[in-house]
């Protein structure tokens, strides 16, 4: 359903995603891995449409993604970023309802009877959804407040609220604790198994080998193996540029 | 278990703060008493500055996106249709609509073409803008250049506000009261429009833009089209006050004075005075900084400076810098907290 062929970018000299080219199947589970700087978060924001490729393409669902965020989000590619980026000034709730915009600016403002029925029962889903992260408790707690650790998690919850059929997660362990990781594991597993395709960019090894069905690595942009975990774990390639940056 | 899900607020709540204004508004001239002429000027041109500021309020505070020359769309307001009456000879109504239009358009050209930049250079950008538009009606042929137009139709609402004074149940209400009223009913509707909008999804996707513009992409808000439509949004409101002030507080004479650099930084003022986070700071600040324009021209006059202009860009510039530097948040959240801190502190 996500088909990358030969996607290319590069920032002045530097090549951060090297022809690369994939292809994902859909309700699978992908783990991106790579050392620092490899080009995954780039690899990323091009999927997502945040960065226009310098060649090659992202094909979805057959057709090609323009490199804007907001058609990808529309289309049905959600992410979260490795920097969690929520709306610190809001609640949790309003987060996770920013994702439902859609609407005539104008005329809501000024028939305000036409969306309260939609956002009351939008009000409820994004309740439901921070409880699916076991964020029920937090969802009037303002954004900016909460530790980081169920910030990832309610970043993810409001990906979620887009109903999305490819999530991209950028290092969801990153900074979180062990608990925090069992249940991230879990929760993962839940969206999987609810048909959403998952890509997983992780450092955390454990979490990648436990989770994914495949992994892809990547190296100075390049891809350098493809294929089950445990195949993958033994590639000498992949040993050699693990150890190369150790 | 039953979970408890949150309510949304109940809409009525969102026009208790426009009716207490309104009712305000209402019973000034009854509680005034004396020759309360000057004060009636000093309202209507408060009404005036809260439109501008209610829609820079939505701008800055809500979206996040400065800009530093509404004045100029405040003026676009005033002369658009004033030269389509002077040299067009337009009906007043068709050039008042054209005028508000117009300023849509031309809004929509400048916003979609300089929306795209960020914080400083956006700030410059508005700023040229303004600029540009100042300097132009004080410079041009067409709109009198300094001198101004002169002899301009009023707003008479069918007769209405052309009567010396009116009867209503048995009460006079006086020709400058009857205007004071006209521009602030305009003033609620604005407020009312633009406290709905900041409820509505709009309003919500508006201050995720101000979070974070990344995030709100990926969220699916188209971002840059609803900048340019709060941009348009705002100038409409700007060129509503300048159509206000032309034709209604200025009593056919209209003079460039009025949309010079200083009002640019005058109403940024109103917006960071009034905390930009808030309508109803945005109406404070609007009361509180052309009451204070009034002020010091009065104490200056009483000292007997002919032009107090120098002294007042002096103290409003200290003002904006004291303000940014204590509070960056705004003066009426800073004196918020303040007073909480004294509080505490007594209370201890
Ligand atoms: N906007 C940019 N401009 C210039 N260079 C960039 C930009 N974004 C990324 N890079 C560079 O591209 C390379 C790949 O970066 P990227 O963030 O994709 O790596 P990563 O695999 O996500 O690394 P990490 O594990 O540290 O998150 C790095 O060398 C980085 O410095
Ligand atoms: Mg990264």
């Amino acid at each position: 359903m996500l088909e990358v062929k030969n996607l290319t970018k590069s920032f002045g000299g530097l090549r951060a995603v090297d022809d690369v080219s994939f292809t994902i199947d859909e309700g699978s589970l992908t783990a991106i891995i790579g050392p620092n700087g490899a080009g995954k978060t780039t690899l990323f924001n091009l999927i997502a449409g945040a960065l226009p490729p310098t060649g090659g393409s992202v094909k979805f669902m057959g057709k090609i993604l323009p490199p804007s965020p907001h058609k990808a989000a529309k289309r049905g590619i959600a992410r979260t970023f490795q920097n969690v980026k929520l709306f610190h000034e809001m609640t949790l709730l309003e987060n996770v309802m920013c994702a439902w915009n859609s609407g005539p600016f104008l005329l809501d403002s000024i028939l305000p009877k036409r969306y309260r029925e939609t956002e009351r029962l939008r009000m409820k889903h994004a309740c439901y959804l921070l409880e699916d992260m076991g964020l029920g408790a937090d969802r009037d707690t303002r954004a900016g407040d909460l530790p980081f650790g169920k910030q990832r998690l309610a970043e993810i919850a409001r990906a979620m609220a887009l109903k999305p059929s490819v999530l991209l997660l950028d290092e969801p362990a990153a900074g979180l604790n062990r608990t925090e990781g069992a249940s991230l594991a879990k929760i993962i597993r839940h969206i999987v198994s609810s048909g959403v395709t998952v890509l997983l960019v992780e450092h955390d090894m454990q979490l990648v080998m436990n989770l994914a069905e495949r992994v892809i690595v990547l190296e100075s942009g390049a891809l350098i193996a493809d294929g089950p975990p445990s195949v993958v774990s033994r590639d000498p390639r992949v040993i050699q540029a693990y150890l190369g940056v150790a | 278990m039953m979970a408890k899900y949150p309510r949304s607020k109940p809409l009525w709540k969102l026009y208790i703060g426009p009716m207490i204004m309104a009712l305000a508004v209402a019973a000034f001239p009854m509680i005034a008493r004396g020759d309360y002429s000057y004060l009636l000027d000093l309202g209507r041109l408060c009404g005036i500055y809260v439109i501008i500021v209610c829609g820079l309020t939505l701008l800055m505070g809500y979206t996040g996106q400065i800009s530093l020359g509404h004045a100029g769309f405040y003026a676009l307001g005033a002369y658009i249709p004033a030269v389509l009456i002077s040299a067009f000879h337009w009906p007043l109504w068709a050039a008042v609509i054209g005028g508000i239009l117009g300023t849509a358009v031309i809004s929509l050209l400048i916003g979609s073409s300089i929306l795209r930049l960020q914080g400083n250079h956006l700030a410059l950008a508005t700023l040229a803008v303004g600029i540009i538009i100042g300097e132009g009606v004080s410079k041009l042929a067409i709109t009198g250049g300094a001198d101004g137009l002169f002899g301009l139709p009023q707003i008479t609402l069918f007769g209405l506000l052309t009567r010396p004074e009116v009867r209503v149940l048995g009460i006079k209400i006086s020709q400058g009261v009857l205007q004071l009223y006209f521009i602030w009913a305009v003033v609620v509707a604005c407020i009312v429009w633009a406290v709905q909008l900041i409820e509505s999804p709009g309003g919500r996707s508006l201050r995720a833009i101000h979070g974070d513009e990344q995030a709100a992409e990926s969220l699916g808000i188209n971002t840059f089209a609803l900048k340019v439509k709060v941009f348009v949004a705002s100038c409409v409101l700007a060129a509503i006050a300048g159509v206000l002030f032309a034709f209604v507080h200025a009593e056919g004479n209209l003079l460039p004075e009025e949309f010079g650099l200083m009002m640019n930084v005058q109403l940024v003022m109103m917006v960071v005075i009034g905390g930009m986070g808030s309508i109803w700071g945005s109406v404070a600040g609007g009361v509180i900084l052309t009451v204070l324009h009034e002020v010091i021209a009065l104490i200056g006059s009483a000292a007997g400076a002919a032009d107090t202009s120098r002294i007042e860009h002096l103290i409003f510039g200290v003002m904006l810098a004291l303000i940014l530097i204590l509070s960056p948040s705004g003066l009426i959240p800073g004196l918020k907290r303040a007073t909480t801190r004294i509080i505490e502190l007594r209370s201890k």
